[in-house]
């Protein structure tokens, strides 16, 4: 299991790298100077060229990766461009929003998810069972962006119930939570349902039913546990792609996450920042995934003899 | 073996939702400044600007927020604006565009490229210092040799110090406008021994200034917070001498989304709305416990720019032509709402030496006849740059794109990021451009020179690549003869022949639009969209 | 005694081809009611798409000659509520969003085709290559992929539309290429596991060229999974180009695509919903049927299921 995990993390470093020069290359192709970005609309000719020697844009491309390449692993990730904070500073004060949100969002759908999709297994083919797998898909259909906009709408303004955006208070992490952990709840809930369907049909659960095991007994004891697995797994997935994807809500409702600012470093050309948050968001979301596959290997007694 | 498994899992969900938790209301926060500045007031006066609610405590909603607090090292307007409240210039301008006293108490000009100024003595910064000539010097010069800002202090040459309170300030140039300019954000005077202390970038990020209020917080994209500086002796128009703000503490929040702004608004979570959309305006104005503040600007013109170096549009009759089949007002009232005013010219009315023209007449037949003689009577396929982000804009390139399929051109729109729109133009990719200009000085030099010079192709700021002679010559003239009626004249006469070449066609004048709760006085704008919040009450 | 009945039935079916997989799946797919709704979604989809000119016709306007339905300006009648006129209403420039949402199902479909054809016809070779081959191959074309998913994928979208510029084009480029590696994956583990099949070696041994093996054997055997992926996929794209649209990155006007609409009307959401409404419905019901019937065809093909 050790040799696994170890094996794992050493072949994320490829790939982190690969992740550097992938998005290092499309910056670099990305039409858009961004010294004459900054400057605005009155930017005399040295003005640019003075910004663009002190962006460090006019040495050729491998040169720039490698100097990138080199700091990077000494921990230094350079300053934005637009603020001249580190770039590490600017992600670290934003990331904790984001982790939040998905965090709640993973948590919502974990309580509305699970047992809808159990009740929908065990009655399949009722018409609860369609409307709940109905149901489930419209929630993975509607644009979350939409969704926000509309929720906003009833509950800020006609009701006036909660704030529509910031963080002051913790009512103002219901409406985001609810648009980002939609998508997600309706994935745990076809997931579980799916999942349950088939442990149900397995041998053992006849057996038990055949020795007159009580439903409920079976259910939950016999049948939930190994259904979870997946749906364990499934979650661990979602959390990980949370957070990298909820840039469309933190602009609707205006929160200070990781994904909106990525998405205006992006427009403002800065850099520094895209490549290490994408860097920073690549190396989170593959820890999540090796942590949910560790996890996976454990509770799976099959897979983990695999990796005995 | 499971049981251990789940408390880890447990114990790890946990810890990083405390470290969220714990992070979340952090960001950066910046310790309160300076040892002695601080405590308690001495002859900062008493602070009573009307307000006799009690309340000092003023929540603001901006859509953007400042990337920087440094006067020289960017040029957007959220930063202007917060660095209006944090730092101080030499001289400002009033209602009437005369310059009054800021910094400097007196001036005059010694000759033509020298003037003289003599600074208010006993000025306190944020940090306890005292400014001197030292600090103005300081400041100038550093504005003058900084990219950020270089269109607006490119004009400054030599900044020295004569004694602890008298500088001299030599330009390039002759250069008229010299003092609009020193009364812009840029030239913002800062404190030499902070900045060296901390650097530059630290400093933009923890300013200190000679303002009103002073910086005090923030977290990053979401907001930041200045309080009134309670030491502040100088002074600024709007507040009486030896007077101290109304308001304590400045919480400006940043929200996006334009409808969202309005409904803090109306909710009562803010009291102020820095950038009121066009689609918010009537909705407030409607609205009994909020007013709305409409105030024309110097800032931004719009207009339809032609690359006049690119076929077609170096035919001045393919320029008329388009003039002649759009129909401005229309384009006005409903990309704009019917909020602002038609453009009258390449200057905004407001700017001083503007020149008021009738609005181009919308003449169909005549538009066929000169694409006709033109050679263009099937038309021919063009394309529009505009920068994304700015529905106004979009919607007046959509009206353009209907009204010029009446003389067979089809129009392609393209939509641009800054990122691509800025140096694409800069580089004449485009056909036409929907674009904007600030004359942020008021002064009609800064309207004309940038944009109409043949100095200026390209990214400086002339995107249509315009050039003509007897303009360049008459807007040299206007740099550097200081008399009044020369300048005046030269600029009357440079805008009747862009108004008759047509490299751009003026669409728009923008206004101010932002929002207040009625109990919320004392809130004056001014042309170049900085808000006083200093002169800011409580009724 | 044979029973008549069977002899006559018996010999109809003789006549028959034998019945295969699909025309298994497919009984059981017409039983299975979500499946049937996501095939009447999609299908009333393509039709619109299909018939968009004549649901919508052009109009003619004496100054401007002959005008798409999508782009006719009415401005005496801006923002309508919806009317026997306009059944949608009408936007800010007083083009009937009915009209508009009609054509708009045009770009969504071919969003959704072309994108599902790039990511699918690259995936697919890559994922089959890589299953087949094992062993270095198999390793770097999964780093490769590896790295495309470490990426958030809305990220990667982002950042491929800003380096190619905007337009419908490009859009579908930036939304493909994230598509790829879900592709990739999928069929190089449906690969993996027919590869060790008997009528594999049989193949090999005959002398079959490994194009052929690929091609002619193991690919058929896959495609239930890849169907599946692929309308799943549709759904995706569409849902991810109108998110594009929205945020600014996609298409220009006057194109009517129902995110750009989205975007468009978002500041009249509250005066004026209907130009928001109706786009989000569109978009929302057509991600919901493509869905379903992707929900549909896995349970159907699901070889376990059975």
């Amino acid at each position: 299991m050790h040799k696994y995990i170890l094996k794992r993390l050493l072949m994320m470093i490829p790939i982190i790298l690969g992740v550097t020069f992938v998005i290092f290359f499309m910056t670099y192709i990305t039409p858009g100077d961004p010294a004459v970005l900054t400057l605005g609309e009155a930017a005399p000719a040295e003005a640019v060229e003075a910004l663009r020697e002190e962006m460090g844009l006019n040495d050729p491309f491998l040169v720039r990766y490698f100097n990138y390449v080199i700091n990077m692993v000494q921990g230094d990730l350079g300053n934005s461009f637009v603020t001249r904070r580190g770039v590490i500073d600017e992600i670290l004060d934003r990331f904790p929003t984001t982790l939040m949100l998905a965090f709640y969002g993973t948590i919502l759908s974990v309580i509305i998810g699970i047992p809808l999709g159990i009740i929908s297994a065990t009655k399949q083919y009722s018409i609860f069972d369609n409307a709940a797998t109905a149901i489930g898909l419209l929630g993975v259909s509607i644009p979350n962006f939409w969704l926000g906009l509309m929720l906003i709408l009833l509950f800020s303004l006609n009701l006036g119930w909660l704030p529509p955006s910031g963080l002051d208070t913790p009512a103002a992490w219901i409406l985001p939570v609810i648009t980002l952990g939609t998508g997600s709840a309706a994935l745990v809930m076809r997931i579980t349902r799916s999942s349950m369907l088939e442990v149900v049909r397995q041998d053992y659960i006849r057996t038990a039913r055949a020795k007159g095991q009580k439903e409920s007994i079976i259910i939950w004891k016999h049948a939930l546990r190994n259904a979870m697995i997946p749906v364990v797994t499934a979650v661990g997935l979602d959390f990980g792609f949370l957070l990298g994807g909820a840039v469309l809500t933190e602009s609707i409702y205006a929160l200070p996450g990781i994904g909106r600012f990525m998405v205006e470093s992006i427009t403002r050309r800065d850099f520094p920042i895209i490549q290490g948050g994408v860097l920073f968001l690549a190396i989170t979301f593959s820890f999540v995934n090796l942590f949910v596959d560790v996890l996976y290997a454990y509770i799976d007694p099959r897979i983990k003899s695999q990796y005995k | 073996m499971k049981k251990n498994l789940f408390l880890v899992v447990a114990l790890l969900l946990t810890l990083s939702f405390l470290i969220g938790c714990g992070n979340q209301g952090g960001g950066t926060v910046t310790t309160e400044q300076g040892g002695g500045g601080q405590g308690q007031q001495e002859q900062g006066g008493q602070a009573t600007t009307g307000g006799d609610s009690g309340e000092t405590h003023l929540v603001v909603v901006q859509p953007m927020m400042p990337t920087n607090f440094d006067p020289v090292l960017q040029s957007e307007i959220p930063a202007a604006r917060a660095i209006a409240l944090i730092y101080q210039t030499l001289v400002y301008q009033d209602e009437n565009m005369d310059f009054v006293p800021g910094l400097a108490t007196e001036w005059y000009f010694e000759d033509a490229q020298t003037a003289v100024f003599t600074l208010r003595e006993g000025v306190r910064f944020h940090n306890g210092n005292i400014m001197t000539a030292d600090d103005v010097v300081f400041s100038l010069n550093r504005a003058g040799s900084s990219p950020h800002v270089s269109a607006i202090t490119n004009f400054i040459h030599e900044a020295v110090a004569l004694d602890d309170h008298t500088v001299r300030l030599t330009t390039v140039e002759p250069f008229a406008p010299m003092l609009a300019h020193l009364a812009h954000t840029a030239t913002s005077i800062v404190n030499r021994e902070e900045v060296e202390r901390i650097g530059d970038d630290e400093h933009g990020q923890n300013p200190v200034g000679t303002g009103p209020f002073r910086f005090y917080n923030h977290v990053a994209g979401d907001r930041f917070e200045l309080v009134r500086f309670d030491d502040f002796n100088s002074v600024i128009p709007g507040l009486a001498e030896g007077q101290l703000p109304a308001i304590e503490h400045l919480t400006f929040r940043i929200v996006p989304e334009a409808g969202v702004r309005t409904i803090e608004l109306e909710t009562g979570n803010a009291h102020v709305l820095v950038d009121v959309a066009a689609t918010e305006v009537q909705r407030i104005r409607d609205h009994a416990d909020l007013t709305m503040y409409e105030i024309p600007n110097f800032a931004v013109n719009t207009w339809l720019g032609f690359n006049v170096e690119n076929a077609p549009f170096n035919d001045i009759r393919v320029r008329q032509a388009i003039a002649y089949a759009i129909n401005i007002e229309q384009i006005v009232d409903v990309a704009w709402a019917g909020l602002g005013s038609i453009a009258r010219g390449p200057l905004p009315t407001t700017v001083g030496g503007a020149i008021e023209f009738p609005i181009h007449p919308v003449n169909i037949e005549r538009a066929r006849e000169l694409m006709a003689e033109a050679g263009y009577a099937d038309g021919f396929s063009t394309n529009v740059w505009l920068n994304e982000g700015n529905a106004m804009r979009a919607d007046a390139a959509t009206m353009i794109q209907a009204q010029l399929r009446a003389l067979n051109i089809e129009t392609t729109i393209n939509i641009y990021e800054w990122g691509v729109l800025l140096p694409g133009t800069a580089a004449g990719e485009h056909d036409m451009a929907l674009m904007g200009w600030t004359t942020s000085t008021g002064e009609a030099d800064y309207g004309l020179y940038p944009l109409f010079h043949s100095n200026n192709f390209g990214a400086a700021g002339n995107r249509f690549f315009y050039h003509n002679s007897r303009v360049d010559y008459l807007i040299n003239l206007g740099r550097i003869n200081t008399d009044h009626n020369v300048r005046m004249e030269a600029y009357r006469e440079a805008q009747e022949i862009i108004m008759e070449e047509m490299p751009l066609i003026p669409l728009w004048q923008a206004v101010e639009l932002h929002a207040a709760q009625n109990n919320i006085g004392g809130l004056n704008i001014d042309g170049a969209g900085v808000l006083s919040f200093w002169s800011v009450y409580f009724r | 005694m044979i029973n008549m009945n069977n002899a006559v039935e018996n010999r109809k079916e003789k006549t028959h081809k034998p019945r295969s997989q699909w025309f298994d799946a497919w009984r059981r797919f017409r039983k299975n009611p979500i499946a049937l709704a996501g095939l009447l979604i999609v299908l009333i989809l393509i039709l619109t798409a299909i018939f968009a000119d004549i649901i919508s016709p052009a109009v003619y306007d004496p100054h401007l000659g002959i005008v798409p339905a999508y782009e006719f300006q009415d401005l005496g009648n801006r923002n309508a509520s919806p009317s026997w006129e306009h059944p949608f209403g009408t936007d800010n420039f007083g083009r009937d969003i009915f009209d508009r949402v009609v054509h708009g199902s045009r770009i969504s479909l071919l969003v959704g085709f072309v994108v599902v054809g790039i990511s699918m016809v690259i995936g697919v070779s890559f994922g089959t290559i890589a299953g087949y081959y094992g062993g270095v191959t198999d390793s770097v074309i999964m780093r490769f992929t590896d790295i495309m998913l470490a990426i958030p994928n809305i990220l990667l979208a982002i950042s491929i539309a800003a380096a190619l510029g905007a337009g419908l084009i490009n859009v579908m480029i930036a939304v493909g290429i994230g598509s790829i590696p879900l592709f990739a994956r999928q069929v190089r583990s449906s690969v993996l596991s027919v590869r060790e099949q008997e009528f594999i070696e049989a193949a090999r041994s005959i002398g079959a060229s490994d194009v052929r093996i690929m091609t002619k054997h193991i690919l058929p055997n896959c495609m239930a999974p890849i169907i599946v992926r692929a309308t799943m996929g549709m759904a995706t794209a569409i849902l991810s180009a109108a998110a594009l649209s929205f945020i600014g990155l996609g298409i220009e006007p006057p194109m009517p695509e129902w995110g750009s609409m989205l975007s468009e009307g978002r500041r009249f959401i509250r005066d004026y919903p209907q130009s928001t409404v109706f786009p989000g419905m569109a978009i929302a019901l057509v991600v919901f049927g493509l869905n379903m019937l992707g929900d549909g065809l896995r349970d159907v093909l699901d070889p376990r299921l059975k």
